[in-house]
């Protein structure tokens, strides 16, 4: 998929501005439904990253942690990715 | 997804039947006489939260619409101290009366409805010019909702743009909320905001309205898509309008483009009336109109039509 996205050129090209403003308000309606400032978003993926690393070696550059809307209501969704080597750095 | 949540229609056989037979029992031109009737007509509030994003357009075109189809309908401007929904529909040379004369006592109801000049079961309560929010309160717009409902099938209340008490006031009496909202960060956010105060006032589950789509924009990525918008706000659609120059041109001659059978905004607010009235109508984002080259096409009688016109 991601190889696809750079053989098209997909990758370099800007994100369309309808994503970035869906995004924007997605992020801008939680902090006013859940007051989830850019701070403790920060502490919680300081966080994430902290205590799962001590089970398994995470790629802390590509560890994500987002809220998103669904239909079901507002989720806390971490993307955590794993580095192959898969043990924990002591 | 939500459309599971209750479907876009509320009007359950037994209820269309129960409007037909006090429809039916009603005597032509009866609207005159101010008799309680029992008609338990429906009040709708067409609220927003950001201004400027179509709420007296929906009003008064959702009002046309039904007008048309045979309903009984009285439109309220609740937006005290900026009267607009009588120069959209071309009444504002008709005014005598306003809704604070009618709280305040100095006129009789019948007497501020002002009719239509086309369609003669069309009626609007102008709001006051001089006066502010503050000169009607909650408890007397739910008292005259309630007269109202029983006079007319439908009660549509255009809503002041805001949260405060113009807003409050427009939803005091209602039994269902629209909401409109367009396609941008900023309408989109407020309308957020009003969804959970229609919650907090503990009305059902308001219904929305995204108006002003740009389908070209919206093919390039460039403009949230309907899908973009309900994913955020997680409420049922009832109507997708297209961004439309004849809402302009309509709006400049104060006649409602639902009444143009020409005009595509037009047909989705007629649309939006027929899901009122439980009709069940498939919720399609507007398409690019077509160019030259198809109309030319059209005009030959070849490709077809691109959007069939009901009625």
């Amino acid at each position: 998929m991601g190889w696809l996205d750079n053989l098209f050129g997909r990758r370099s090209q800007p994100q369309r501005s309808a994503q970035v403003a869906k995004q924007r308000l997605v992020e801008v309606l939680v902090q006013d439904h859940v007051k989830l400032t850019p701070e403790v978003m920060e502490a919680i993926r300081a966080d994430i990253y902290r205590i799962l690393s001590r089970h398994l070696d995470i790629d802390a550059e590509r560890l994500e942690v987002r809220i998103m809307r669904t239909e079901t209501g507002d989720r806390l969704v971490a993307n955590v990715p794993v580095r192959r080597a898969g043990v924990p750095r002591r | 997804m939500w459309l599971s949540r209750g479907g876009l229609s509320d009007d359950t056989p037994s209820q269309s039947m129960q409007r037909l037979v006090a429809r039916r029992q009603r005597k032509e031109g009866a609207v005159e006489t101010e008799e309680a009737r029992d008609v338990q007509g429906r009040v709708i509030t067409i609220t927003s939260g950001k201004g400027g994003v179509g709420k007296t357009t929906t009003t008064a075109n959702l009002g046309a619409a039904l007008a048309a189809r045979g309903r009984s309908v009285v439109l309220v401007d609740a937006d005290i101290g900026l009267r607009n929904l009588d120069i959209v529909l071309g009444l504002e040379n008709r005014i005598v009366y306003d809704i604070v004369d009618i709280v305040e006592g100095r006129c009789r109801l019948r007497q501020a409805l002002i009719r239509d000049k086309r369609l003669s079961n069309l009626y609007l309560i102008p709001a006051a010019q001089t006066r502010d929010k503050e000169a009607v309160s909650p408890q007397q717009m739910r008292e005259l909702c309630s007269e109202l409902r029983r006079q007319f099938d439908f009660v549509l209340i255009d809503s002041p743009a805001g949260i405060e008490q113009g807003f409050r006031n427009a939803i005091a009496g209602a039994d269902e909320v629209l909401i409109v909202t367009n396609p941008e960060v900023s309408s989109v956010r407020d309308a957020d905001r009003i969804i959970g105060l229609v919650e907090a006032a503990e009305l059902p589950v308001p219904r929305l309205i995204v108006n002003r789509i740009d389908p070209t924009l919206v093919r390039r990525g460039d403009m949230l898509s309907v899908d973009d918008v309900t994913d955020i706000l997680s409420i049922p659609l009832i109507g997708l309008v297209p961004d439309d120059e004849t809402i302009i041109t309509s709006t400049n001659r104060g006649e409602p483009a639902a009444l143009d059978p020409q005009s595509r905004a037009g047909q989705a607010f007629r649309d939006i009336a027929a899901r009122l009235l439980g009709e069940e109508i498939p919720l399609l984002p507007p398409t690019e109109p077509d160019g030259a080259f198809r109309r030319f096409l059209r005009a030959l009688g070849l490709g077809g039509r691109s959007k069939q016109v009901v009625h």
